[in-house]
C-alpha cells in the first residue's frame, strides 16, 4: 500500500468516525441491534469475570484496610452517638408522620408511585478509561428500561442510565456528568435548593441559588426533583462550604454517599417524561406493604 | 500471527479489562492495554496487526464503554500511524524504545482524548486528573516493558538487549 493511498484512507475513516461522533453524542435513545446483540454475547462472559473480581475484592479488602480500622471504628463511634441524639427528634416527627398519613387516606389522595417498574440490576463491566466512571449493567429495554431512567444503590444516587441496548444498558455516573442534578437540603425547615455537577474526581460541586443561604458542613442533601432525578434521593454530605463574593453565589463541595469504587448491585427507576416519581412515596409505599 | 488471534485477543483485553482488571486500579487509574498492545504488534509483528487491534479495542471501548461513537477508535488509529513514522528511525531491540513509545503514545491518547472531549464541552479540569494520567504513563511503560520483552524474545529467538546476539 503506498503513502499516499493510506493517507487518503485514513482521512476518510477520519472524517467519518468525525461525524459518528456527532451523532451518537448525548447517548442514543436505542442503540444499533448489532451493538445490542454483541453485548448480549459478551455480557454472560463479563457477569461471570465481574463475580470473580467482586469475590475477590471483598476477600482481601479486610487485609489491605486492616490499619484503617482503628480511625474507621472512631468515626462510626461519633457517628453513632450523633445518630441516636436524631432518633429521639425524628421519633417526634414519625408520630406526625402517621397522622398525616392517616388524613392523606381519608382525603383519597392518589399516590403516584412507580413501585412495580423499579428493576434491580448488576454492574458487569468499569470503564477501562481513567476520564470518566462509566460502567453497564445487565438490564437493557426488554426489562423496562429507558434512557435517563434513574440509578441507585443502597446508599444513595449513583447516575443516569446513558444508553440502553436490549439486554444490558450504559450508565453515567453523577460524578462524571456536567448536566447538573437539582438539589434541596435534607432538613424540615429553611430548605435551600441549587444544582449540582460532577468533576470526576468522586466529589460534586454545588451552587445554592440562594446567596445568603445558611448551609453548614456535615448536612446531607437529597434531589429535588427538578430535572431527570426523581424527588427524595440521598445524593450527598456537604464537606466544603466556599463564598464567592465575586458573583454572589455560594458554593458547596459535596462528598457523594455512593461509593464509586465498589458498586456492583444497582436499581433502575424508569424514566417517564410526563410522569415524575417521587421516591419518598416508593419509600412510604414500601413501608406500607412491609405493615400489611 | 494470525488475524483472527489479534481479534481474539483484541476481546479478550476489553473483557479483562473492564472486569477482572478493575482490581489492579492504582491511584486509580488502570493501564491501557490497547495502547500497549498495538505497539507491541506495530513493533514486533506488523503495521497491519497494530491497525487491526487498534480498531477492535477502540470500536469495543466506544460501544460500550465510550460517551460517543468512535472517539477511541480515531484517537488509537492515530496513535499507531503517528507510533509507525517513529518506529522507522528507532531500534527494536533496545531496552528504551518500548518504555518511550509506549509513554509518548499514552499522553498523546490523553491530549487527544482532552481535545476531542473540549470540542464536545464535556471535558473535566485537566489539574484533577493530571495525577492519575501520569500514574498511567508509569504504569503502562512499566508493564510494556515486561510484555514487550516477553514478545521480543518468542519472535526473535534471543533476549531484548542482548546486543552479542
Amino acid at each position: 500500500m503506498n503513502e499516499r493511498y493510506k493517507k487518503v484512507i485514513i482521512t476518510v475513516v477520519g472524517f467519518i468516525l468525525i461525524l459518528l461522533m456527532v451523532i451518537s453524542f448525548g447517548g442514543r435513545d436505542r442503540i444499533t441491534v448489532i451493538e445490542s446483540q454483541l453485548g448480549s454475547i459478551l455480557i454472560p462472559v463479563q457477569r461471570f469475570l465481574t463475580n470473580i473480581g467482586n469475590y475477590i475484592d471483598e476477600k482481601t479488602e479486610p487485609i489491605i484496610n486492616v490499619l484503617n480500622y482503628k480511625e474507621l471504628n472512631e468515626d462510626l463511634t461519633k457517628e453513632n452517638e450523633f445518630l441516636k441524639e436524631q432518633i429521639v427528634g425524628l421519633t417526634m416527627s414519625q408520630k406526625e408522620l402517621n397522622e398525616l398519613r392517616q388524613l392523606k387516606s381519608v382525603l383519597k389522595y392518589v399516590d403516584n408511585s412507580q413501585l412495580d417498574s423499579i428493576v434491580s440490576a448488576n454492574v458487569i463491566a468499569k470503564d477501562i478509561g481513567n476520564w470518566y466512571n462509566m460502567f453497564t449493567i445487565d438490564v437493557g429495554y426488554e426489562q423496562g428500561i429507558t434512557k435517563n431512567s434513574t440509578v441507585v444503590n443502597g446508599n444513595g444516587l449513583v447516575g443516569l442510565v446513558y444508553e440502553v441496548g436490549e439486554k444490558w444498558s450504559k450508565v453515567i455516573a453523577i460524578i462524571d456528568h456536567k448536566s447538573s442534578v437539582g438539589f434541596e437540603m435534607m432538613r424540615v425547615s429553611n430548605d435551600y435548593v441549587g444544582t449540582l455537577s460532577g468533576t470526576t474526581n468522586y466529589e460534586l460541586i454545588g451552587e445554592l441559588f440562594d446567596p445568603k443561604a445558611n448551609v453548614e458542613v456535615d448536612e446531607y442533601i437529597v434531589t429535588s426533583g427538578l430535572g431527570m432525578y426523581p424527588k427524595g434521593i440521598l445524593v450527598g454530605q456537604i464537606y466544603e462550604v466556599i463564598e464567592d463574593r465575586d458573583q454572589l453565589l455560594k458554593r458547596i463541595k459535596v462528598m457523594p454517599v455512593v461509593d464509586f469504587k465498589k458498586i456492583d448491585k444497582i436499581m433502575v427507576i424508569p424514566y417517564l417524561e410526563d410522569e415524575k416519581t417521587d421516591t419518598s412515596e416508593i419509600m412510604n409505599h414500601e413501608i406500607q406493604l412491609d405493615g400489611e | 500471527m494470525k488475524f483472527r488471534y489479534v481479534f481474539l485477543l483484541a476481546f479478550a483485553n476489553f473483557i479483562l479489562s473492564s472486569t477482572i482488571l478493575q482490581l489492579f486500579r492504582i491511584n486509580d487509574a488502570i493501564p491501557n492495554f490497547c495502547i500497549i498492545l498495538s505497539i507491541v504488534f506495530l513493533a514486533l509483528y506488523s503495521e497491519r496487526h497494530a491497525y487491526y487491534f487498534a480498531a477492535i479495542s477502540g470500536l469495543l471501548q466506544d460501544v460500550f464503554l465510550g460517551r460517543m461513537l468512535g472517539t477511541n477508535l480515531m484517537i488509537y488509529i492515530i496513535i499507531v500511524y503517528l507510533a509507525t513514522l517513529l518506529i522507522r528511525v528507532l531500534f527494536k531491540g533496545n531496552y528504551l524504545t518500548p518504555v518511550f513509545l509506549i509513554a509518548l503514545s499514552t499522553g498523546l491518547y490523553h491530549v487527544l482524548f482532552y481535545l476531542v472531549m473540549f470540542f464536545f464541552q464535556a471535558t473535566v479540569p485537566f489539574h484533577l486528573i493530571a495525577g492519575k494520567i501520569l500514574t498511567e504513563i508509569i504504569y503502562n511503560s512499566v508493564l510494556g516493558l515486561i510484555i514487550y520483552s516477553f514478545v521480543f524474545k518468542r519472535t526473535n529467538g534471543y533476549k531484548l538487549g542482548d546486543y552479542n546476539a
